[in-house]
């Protein structure tokens, strides 16, 4: 193959980008995902016509309308990379991405790139409807850089670990593990260290329960309706560098079980 | 090959980094600021931390309730088998002296009622018209309800601690049925209640409800260990008593600062009520008492002037005082 025909990483990983891209705005759950949220714009403008404006009723709705944009942007962003890969096998169609000279590695970054960038696009469209259905109160500019910033981290992880698993385990299992990782994560990390205060072990479960992700880090939407102000840069950058160690151990563990992987 | 080897090193770079990952996680906790509304809930400090925690903090404090009711249920007419028509009987006073006279007491005897018991008739079914086969017959054999004619047969109440506990695990927060449960557990095991106490203590810091029933539980391991005599406590019994001590003191401190201001005046308030008048009263007494008995005289002089000053309508701390003059 000469030079030319050559497919580069980058250019590659863009190609599988727009492929996962097509295939998100074919399907039906983005745009059931887009109703949810008029269904809650109708709410709270029904609720201010209503009369309840106070300022606490606002801060609800807006906690309640970001909170399910922020539900709504992983949830989408996982049911998508979770079928990614066993779809490829399933229908085959891997034999004809890997007959270009391509590695197995930029396949899976590219996926992964493009259902993180679907999940944060999805985020920033929910995130504006909300906003715009609760008009009494705002967040400043930088709270919203912040909430996009590790929200776009936290789909990264959520993504990542969810096409790793999804090379392992079925699609639906590895999509349920997953919600349930993203969900009950932390409590139920705290569950186990609370059940092992006091013994013997429990620096070594402290320990052990950092290995899971705990999403509720990167989830800064109360914080801000609460009033509490932005992190500080020194937050922000261990925010960042605790998600690039779970998104660069899930690649990576990804690209060698998939590398393996007998197609 | 030297690309593969480099490949290689970086992934295993990327695994030595991530196993050290938990050093990181351990100091971020960008959640950990103590304003907003989300945590400005009264006696629930921790209750609702976003849209989604408000609505489930009222789910799992309704079903904490519930949980509640039924244990008071079970307390007051056995497990609720007793008919509610027959619960609070509705006789009209024409009807009074045929409804005593009358055996069948408003219901058919034609068939046998086993559900009948000293009167009472109840929602078991009688065998003729159970379908529930061997389910019916245990209930029947066991009779699982009290006569509602005796309001309170106090148990020791151990078939009905798992549903304090299962409260409290559902609701960290209700105070009530770490009280509640605490009273009950300490007839049975008190160092078992004194465990489930300050649990209930850590969650709810400004409970003093908790802080008093603890004081309790405190004062009865004191009494197993040293006896009731209480000129001969040995050093076990006596470190209870301080403790029991300190648990009172701080359970009429927090009551005191809780109690509204307007409460002396019109006894009328959303948030406080007689029975939470009566433990902060509880509390105060027990303080002063314990201080004189185990600890300064001169201290629990001084705490009787503060409580007193606090709380004017108790007529015992009032008592107290004037026989300080004396």
């Amino acid at each position: 193959m000469s030079e030319a025909n050559r497919v580069h990483g980058p250019r590659a990983m863009i190609l599988i980008a727009r492929a996962v891209m097509l295939d998100l705005v074919r399907g039906r759950s983005l745009y059931g995902f887009l109703a949810l949220m008029v269904c809650f714009m109708v709410l709270a403008l029904g609720v201010g016509l209503l009369g309840m404006e106070d300022a606490a009723t606002s801060l609800f709705l807006l906690n309640l309308g970001m909170t399910l944009a922020h539900l709504a942007a992983h949830v989408m962003a996982l049911a998508l990379a979770v079928r990614q890969l066993p779809a490829e096998l399933e229908h085959r169609t891997i034999h004809t991405l890997l007959a270009r000279p391509l590695r197995r590695s930029w396949v899976l970054l590219g996926k992964w790139a493009a259902c993180t960038a679907a999940g944060f696009l999805l985020f920033t469209v929910l995130l504006g409807m909300a906003c715009a259905a609760v008009p009494g109160v705002t967040l400043a500019p930088p709270e919203v850089g912040e909430v996009l910033l590790t929200t776009a981290l936290s789909v990264g992880v959520l993504t990542s670990l969810g096409i790793l698993l999804s090379l392992s385990l079925p699609k639906g299992l590895a999509f349920t593990l997953s919600v349930l990782i993203l969900l009950l994560g932390a409590p139920s990390t705290q569950l186990v260290q609370h059940a092992a205060a006091g013994g013997r072990l429990y620096n070594a479960v402290l320990w052990c329960t950092h290995y899971l992700p705990d999403f509720s880090k990167w989830n800064l939407i109360t914080r801000f309706t609460d009033g509490a102000p932005v992190l500080g840069a020194a937050d922000l950058a261990g925010l960042v560098l605790y998600a690039a160690l779970f998104m660069s151990a899930a690649l990576v563990a990804g690209v060698c079980v998939f590398e393996r992987k007998a197609i | 090959m030297k690309k593969e080897r480099l490949q290689s090193i970086s992934r295993l770079a990327v695994l030595m980094v991530f196993l050290a990952s938990p050093v990181l996680s351990a100091r971020l906790d960008p959640q950990a600021y103590v304003e907003g509304p989300g945590r400005k809930m009264d006696n629930t400090p921790d209750r609702g931390t976003s849209a989604v925690g408000l609505l489930m903090g009222e789910l799992r404090e309704a079903v904490a309730e519930l949980m509640y009711v039924k244990t008071e249920r079970y307390l007051h007419a056995g497990v609720g088998y007793i008919s509610a028509a027959h619960q609070q009987p509705t006789v009209h006073a024409d009807d009074d002296a045929d409804a005593r006279d009358d055996p069948s007491h408003g219901h058919h005897h034609d068939e046998p009622h086993l559900g009948c018991r000293d009167g009472t008739p109840t929602i078991i079914r009688n065998p003729n018209r159970d379908f529930r086969g061997y389910v019916g017959v245990f209930h029947r054999a066991v009779q699982p309800w009290h006569d509602p004619s005796v309001h309170v047969k106090h148990t020791d109440a151990a078939e009905i601690l798992p549903w304090y506990r299962l409260m409290t695990l559902t609701d960290p927060h209700y105070v009530r049925g770490y009280v509640t449960g605490g009273w009950w557990l300490k007839s049975r095991d008190p160092e078992q209640a004194l465990k489930f106490l300050e649990e209930g203590i850590r969650k709810n810091p400004n409970a003093f409800q908790i802080y008093l029933v603890r004081g309790q539980v405190l004062i009865e391991l004191a009494r197993r260990t040293g006896g009731d005599d209480l000129e001969h406590l040995d050093e076990a019994a006596l470190a209870w008593c301080l403790d029991a001590r300190d648990a009172f003191r701080e359970a009429a401190r927090l009551g005191i600062a809780q109690r509204p201001a307007s409460w002396v005046d019109d006894n009328r308030h959303d948030d406080w009520s007689d029975s939470l008048d009566d433990d902060v009263f509880a509390a105060a007494r027990m303080a002063v008492l314990l201080e004189r008995r185990f600890g300064s005289a001169d201290v629990a002089d001084n705490l009787l002037v503060q409580f007193a000053r606090n709380l004017p309508d108790d007529a015992v701390l009032a008592r107290m005082v004037r026989g300080l003059g004396e």
